[in-house]
């Protein structure tokens, strides 16, 4: 369960203070798949970092009483001088998870081949999107936070993907950003819109599909 | 020494930003990582010039050997200060490290690396006392060559500066954390 406790997260830009969240409550309780909806630029990355906890609110508290994944999104979390090899290590390391099968793990799923023992600086956006999937997968999270980056790799990874986190998901939760309304269907039960600071929780993944269409018909 | 361990953890933070996206990972983490980091490439390095000079036959080992270790040490410690004051100061001002560099240039000149403080006229002396470095300097010397006995080496004001340097900037890094990196 992860609880969001009147918080508030502002950036400064060129333009002025770009608002995510106003004095935002919500709770995502364990045992349901949350899909987050928003129009583009509305902070659903940063959201995800929140309630990862890469960063910090600037006010408000999260609650997490799940062991969270590291945002699994575009971004990545690997240091671009160390190989694969190096990286899943280092990551299973602070996880305290065991170094040898993770890296076992990851090594077979993400088909890197010999690009495993080359520096992630030189990979494609794909590999080091397989990459980041298959070391989340090896480790064993209550919750995995997922940011667009469900349509990765070809067919058959994505299809191979799909079945590990089906798997998966019997034991742990999955919070997913995407603008995808299949993927939505496909893997959550729940949904939450972000827009203009406010976050609104729907118990049923369609209300929240339709609130989000009519938000982005509203301001079109 | 203090060069390297307060210049290169100014970069630290931008490093390693994609590793500050875990959650677990800290400004602090990275920052002392790369602090520890340049205190053992330098201690090797130490080791390795002085075994070479060795083996070539010069008189390569300190008499001191605890002196000049715990001289590289304290002078490391003020290097982690200046490092953390400089990591926090170039959140804010992007240009500081170039400003740094140059500074350390001075630095080199005044801390009697070139010229021995012994052979300066002593109103020049007195002034450049104020900076540590030229007492990191001198305290090694006088550990490595026993005979060499500065009557103006202060050790206490060497290992205040690196205190309080080393104080403000982990304050300031704990008070500043959040706003010292920012994503995308």
């Amino acid at each position: 369960m992860i609880m969001l406790d009147r918080v508030c997260k502002s950036y400064r830009t060129r333009a002025g203070r770009k608002i995510v969240l106003d004095e935002a409550s919500a709770v995502f309780q364990s045992g349901h798949n949350f899909g987050i909806l928003g129009p583009n630029g509305a902070g659903k990355s940063t959201l995800i970092r929140l309630l990862a906890g890469s960063e910090p609110p600037d006010s408000g508290i999260v609650r997490r009483h799940a062991r969270v994944s590291f945002p699994l999104g575009f971004g990545g979390t690997f240091h671009g001088a160390l190989s694969g090899r190096e990286n899943v290590a280092f990551i299973a390391r602070i996880y305290g998870a065991a170094i040898r099968a993770t890296i076992a793990y990851v090594e077979g799923f993400s088909e890197l081949r010999e690009y495993f023992e080359m520096p992630v600086n030189t990979y494609s956006a794909g590999m080091r999107a397989r990459l980041a999937f298959a070391t989340c997968l090896a480790i064993d999270f209550d919750v995995y936070l997922i940011d667009e980056v469900t349509e990765i790799g070809d067919q058959r990874f994505r299809r191979r993907c799909a079945e590990a986190f089906r798997q998966r998901m019997l034991r742990s939760d999955i919070i997913l950003v995407t603008h995808n309304p299949h993927t939505i269907r496909q893997y959550c039960d729940k949904g939450a819109v972000l827009a203009n600071g406010q976050l609104t929780l729907h118990d049923d993944i369609g209300r929240a599909l339709e609130s989000y269409h009519r938000l982005l018909q509203e301001s079109a | 020494m203090f060069v390297h361990t307060s210049s290169s953890m100014t970069y630290a933070i931008a490093a390693n930003g994609s590793l500050l996206q875990l959650p677990l990972v800290g400004t602090f983490d990275v920052l002392m990582a790369r602090g520890l980091l340049e205190l053992l490439t330098d201690t090797l390095v130490a080791v390795i010039l002085l075994a070479g000079f060795g083996a070539l036959g010069l008189g390569a080992l300190p008499q001191d050997f605890a002196g000049v270790s715990v001289s590289l040490l304290v002078v490391w410690l003020l290097g982690c200060g200046f490092g953390f004051l400089n990591a926090v100061i170039n959140a804010f001002a992007k240009s500081w490290d170039k400003i740094w560099a140059q500074l350390t240039r001075l630095l080199y000149f005044c801390s009697g690396i070139f010229y021995v403080p012994g052979m300066m006229p002593e109103w020049i002396r007195d002034i450049l006392a104020w900076n540590p470095l030229l007492h990191a300097v001198d305290w090694f010397r006088s550990s490595f060559f026993q005979e060499y006995e500065p009557h103006w080496l202060d050790r206490s004001y060497l290992v205040m500066a690196a205190v309080v340097t080393l104080l403000a900037g982990l304050g300031l890094e704990r008070g500043l954390q959040r706003r010292l990196y920012e994503p995308l």
